[in-house]
């Protein structure tokens, strides 16, 4: 067993509630997301020769994660549209959300919208506003150019503001 | 004064924007009350994105990943698990000739069990096919038209792909299939069932077009930029397949 063994595994198990938390922004399901954080480490510790020391290690799990839900997608023979229940969402949602955005929008509606965007547009957002990345790290991360990034972004954020805006009734996205 | 674009206002949002497009951004939405009312009507829902995610942040690990990361290391047969357990006792080219010998199990925390070895293959959960065993061990030791010990494992050509990971075609009595080393395992990327009267001689070979479609459909993936010719396979092997990567 190799010396560094430990503390890949170390590092890997820190990781796991933002792993957990971009898969369910990704997936829009906290069991469909943390399907894949499952995935992803399984496939990281068989895989642990590939991982470049120096690389950050996040991106890798997060790019990981992307790669198996794209495949997923394409694979599903039809999008399915989870909503999961969340009881925290009184106690989670901030003042800020409730008073200075709209009274109306809690946050099971910000997560019901989120799975209305493209899962591109929602994994570029979910790297950016979630998990703080960089566009230069989100960039490497999906393995797109940063004007992408930008675009990806604008478009995410315009369309998730028109849903929320427009709550009742609520415009549909489809994807793809 | 210039357009200001979404891009623009998203890049602004993240601070990823030059001192001088923060100006011009700045000033724009000082000018103008409705670009004014859009940004913060933005940067309010950007802001709501993280907490609607937070749950995950406070909870317990599931206890299905800290077994993950419990689980011992090298339950996959690899070429660095073979270094582990063979270290510098035989020789590369020897460990196929040695695994058939030998009684040999999987390595669990350094620990050598005995268990009968037979060629073979596991499935990681995310789908790879990994070669295990005596498999891991023909496909690291054996020269092309060479066979175990054992006659279970036949290797039959290997190559390098547009990446630089070294692949090889092999058989088995009831298979063919092509493996390529990534990240220390043999990564099994096609296996078809062979018949068992056609089952043997070189159709799997590439040559004349004749090759087995899933395997001809893996290389096409993969892209092969170099066949190794028997010197060049050899070293190889002595080198323990380090990785030609350019």
């Amino acid at each position: 067993m190799s010396k560094g063994d430990n503390k890949f595994r170390v590092e890997l198990r820190s990781l796991i509630p933002r792993l957990r938390r971009f898969g369910h922004a990704l997936t829009g399901s906290a069991d469909d997301g943390d399907d894949l954080v499952q995935d992803a480490l399984e496939k990281a510790l068989s895989r642990e020769a590939q991982f470049n020391e120096g690389t950050r290690l996040d991106s890798w799990m997060y790019k990981i994660m992307q790669n198996a839900w794209i495949d997923k997608k394409r694979s599903a023979a039809r999008q399915r549209l989870v909503v999961q229940p969340m009881d925290d969402d009184t106690n989670a949602i901030g003042e800020d959300g409730r008073d200075s955005f709209d009274a109306r929008i809690n946050l099971r509606q910000v997560r019901e919208m989120m799975e209305r965007l493209h899962v591109d547009e929602r994994s570029v957002l979910a790297l950016v506003s979630i998990e703080g990345q960089t566009y230069q790290q989100a960039a490497e991360t999906l393995g797109i150019p940063i004007g992408t990034v930008m675009s990806r972004l604008a478009r995410a954020r315009n369309k998730l503001l028109l849903l929320l805006e427009g709550l009742n009734p609520a415009p549909r996205e489809t994807e793809q | 004064m210039s357009m200001v674009t979404d891009e623009m206002i998203t890049a602004w949002l993240d601070g990823e924007v030059s001192p001088q497009q923060r100006e011009e951004i700045e000033q724009a939405v000082a000018a103008s009350p409705e670009l004014g009312h859009r940004v913060a009507r933005l940067s309010q829902m950007d802001r709501m994105l993280a907490p609607a995610y937070a749950a995950t942040l406070k909870a317990p690990i599931p206890e299905r990943f800290e077994a993950i990361l419990a689980r011992p290391r090298a339950s996959v047969w690899s070429l660095s698990g073979l270094r582990s357990v063979f270290g510098g006792l035989l020789e590369p080219r020897q460990l196929g000739m040695a695994a058939a010998a030998l009684i040999v199990g999987v390595v669990a925390g350094g620990l050598l069990l005995s268990a009968p070895i037979k060629p073979g293959f596991v499935t990681t959960s995310d789908g790879d096919l990994i070669a295990n065993n005596e498999m891991a061990i023909s496909l690291a030791s054996l020269q092309s038209g060479d066979a175990a010990a054992s006659q279970a494992v036949r290797i039959k050509l290997s190559m390098i792909d547009a990446e630089g990971n070294y692949c090889r075609q092999f058989e088995t009595s009831g298979s063919a299939g092509l493996a390529c080393l990534e990240g220390g395992t043999w990564k099994v990327d096609a296996l078809s069932p062979t018949k068992p009267a056609a089952g043997q001689g070189d159709q799997y070979v590439m040559a004349d077009g004749a090759v087995d479609p899933a395997i001809a459909a893996a290389l096409d993936r993969r892209g092969v930029k170099q066949l190794l010719d028997r010197a060049q396979e050899a070293s190889a092997i002595a080198s323990g397949w380090k990785a030609q990567k350019n």
